[in-house]
């Protein structure tokens, strides 16, 4: 199954041979879609690396690298959500399915709501080292 | 009357829009995602100066640079593929991005943890 899911992202030859190709549009659509969450990715990359090359050090041991670590993961992950999801609408399309539903953009919201609040709150207990 | 509404709210896929917007608007999306990509490629760079090992900081270094031009060379093969009718389809290179993505996430890490 997941092997399986995988192939598909690599060679989209088994998803062309089922169901009949949609109007181009909405493929490019699709296609535009993805790239937005691979540059949602790429911010979330970014901010990890900022927060590792510029924050100077916590007074918590490791934790400055720990939220590195936190949105660099984040950001991978949302890459290959982002692969993931356009596969899956590219098949639907072609099968005239309803478009896959994610929970994922709720879950990343929380969790990046969340995330942003704990990092007021350290700053606001004074965090950093003098 | 009847009006299809646009696919994403940006008006494109009307009928009476001019041809060809949603190729342009995509060719031009790779391209905001391949700048996005240095952006991320040059913080990797700078990330990797506060290692102390100089062979661990080299080989960061160099994984950033090849991943980028990868890249780089995915973004650009898709947009040239696009100019046909109609445009090819993607095939592999959503599955190259985000596999570059991840490669950098890992190197991130690598860079903001090792010593």
């Amino acid at each position: 199954m997941i092997f399986r899911t995988v192939r598909q992202w690599f060679d989209p030859r088994e998803v062309r041979s089922e169901g009949t190709r949609p109007d181009y549009r909405y493929s490019l659509a699709n296609e535009r879609t993805f790239l937005a969450w691979i540059r949602t990715g790429l911010a979330l990359i970014g901010g990890g690396l900022a927060v590792a090359g510029f924050l100077p050090q916590l007074r918590v041991t490791h934790l400055r690298e720990g939220i590195a670590v936190v949105l660099l993961v984040l950001g991978g992950a949302i890459g290959l959500h982002a692969v993931d999801h356009w596969a899956r609408s590219e098949r639907a399309m072609r099968l005239d399915q309803p478009l896959p539903p994610s929970r994922f953009p709720a879950v990343l919201a929380i969790a990046l709501a969340l995330g942003a609040l704990l990092l007021v709150l350290i700053l606001a207990v004074g965090g950093m080292r003098e | 009357m009847t009006h299809t509404p646009p696919l994403d709210g940006e008006g494109d896929e009307d009928p009476d829009a001019p041809p060809g917007t949603a190729r342009l608007r995509t060719r031009l999306s790779w391209r905001r995602t391949a700048l996005s990509a240095t952006g991320v490629m040059l913080l990797t760079l700078k990330t990797a100066l506060i290692q102390q090992n100089v062979a661990g900081r080299a080989l960061i270094i160099a994984v950033a640079a090849l991943g980028w031009l990868g890249l780089l060379a995915i973004c650009r093969k898709r947009i040239a593929a696009m100019t046909g009718t109609p445009p090819a389809p993607a095939g592999w290179s959503p599955a190259g991005m985000a596999l570059g993505i991840a490669g950098f996430a890992v190197l991130g890490i690598a860079a903001a943890v090792l010593p």
